[in-house]
């Protein structure tokens, strides 16, 4: 019972209506400006948006109802993050994929690299000339 | 060895060179036509004689909606040959004039001057705008017989384009 009430101040409550509001807006694209979300753009396109977020908010619609609303009607461009589903999770998998296969590439070519350099070296130490002119400078 | 080199990295770039291609491919302002083959979103606006028109009393034959405004440059282009088509196709198609973000002086100023066959509807929430996810003017859509979107032109619609639409719609009705 007192959760539901605690509900229904929250729901009640205007600034945590407008914050959610803001967060909605914060995922949307504005359609007539440079990449820029709905709820940071003065345009007006922009602002009727956000006015339909909040419509939407009053209809009691919940954050993704009205995430797939605006999805439904600007494909998924609309969104500024994309979606962790289907296809566009390779989007999100790209960068970690690529700095492993970096790294692994990386650790395979300076192991690689290691034993060739020890050869090299062991090869300059077992040169008699090398190991005479040493002898000499020394001396 | 080497050419085992050859096919690890061609496995990996190949993958990035295709996802670059189809990035730069592409026109990323352009927003998708997510309503593709999707039931129109029904409406109901004033017109400016001060009556109403709602979308889906307009069922049984095609409807063009047209999204413009009096301050669009664009929009002036097209003006004439929509008019001149909606002449021509006559009762056959519904042409419809919807005004984005406007104000109704300017647009009846605006129609002063320049001669409309077809009713003008005004959306002063840009709700319909919305709902037919326009990124701005003019913008131009067919609605077929069954009220489902079948067409969109983004930017300035050309008179051939328009009656490749509509004549495949009324060729197979």
């Amino acid at each position: 019972m007192s959760f539901l009430v605690a509900l229904l101040l929250v729901a009640a409550d205007p600034v945590s209506a407008e914050a959610e509001a803001h967060a909605i807006g914060q995922r949307l694209r504005c359609p007539v400006c440079q990449g820029m979300p709905i709820s940071e753009s003065p345009s007006e396109m922009a602002q009727a948006m956000m006015g339909k977020v909040r419509e939407m908010q009053a209809e009691g619609k919940s954050r993704e109802q009205i995430i797939d609303y605006f999805t439904q009607r600007y494909g998924d461009w609309v969104l500024l993050d994309p979606r962790k589903e289907g296809v566009l999770i390779f989007l999100w998998a790209l960068p970690p994929v690529a700095l492993l296969v970096g790294l692994i590439v990386l650790r395979r070519y300076t192991k690689r690299q290691a034993p060739a350099k020890a050869t090299r070296v062991a090869a300059v130490a077992a040169d008699p000339y090398l190991d005479a002119v040493r002898r000499e400078v020394e001396q | 060895m080497k050419w085992r080199n050859v096919v690890i990295a061609a496995l990996i770039l190949l993958p990035i060179i295709g996802l670059l291609a189809f990035g730069f491919g592409r026109d990323p302002h352009a927003v998708p036509f997510a309503l593709r083959d999707k039931p129109a979103p029904d409406f109901t606006l004033h017109t400016l004689s001060g009556g109403t028109m709602k979308l889906s009393e307009m069922r049984g034959k095609p409807v063009v909606i047209n999204f413009w405004a009096s301050w669009c440059e664009p929009c002036k282009y097209e003006h004439d040959m929509l008019q001149q088509a909606s002449s021509y196709y006559g009762e056959t198609v519904q042409f419809i004039g919807i005004v984005y973000q406007d104000t109704e002086e300017a647009v009846r100023g605006y129609l002063q001057k320049h001669a409309s066959v077809y009713p003008h509807l005004l959306d002063p929430t840009t709700s319909v705008a919305i709902d037919y996810g326009i990124s701005g003017v003019p913008e131009t859509y067919l609605v077929d017989k069954d009220g489902v979107v079948r067409e969109k032109s983004p930017g300035v619609i050309s008179g051939k384009e328009l009656r490749r639409w509509l004549d495949n719609r009324l060729g197979g009705s």
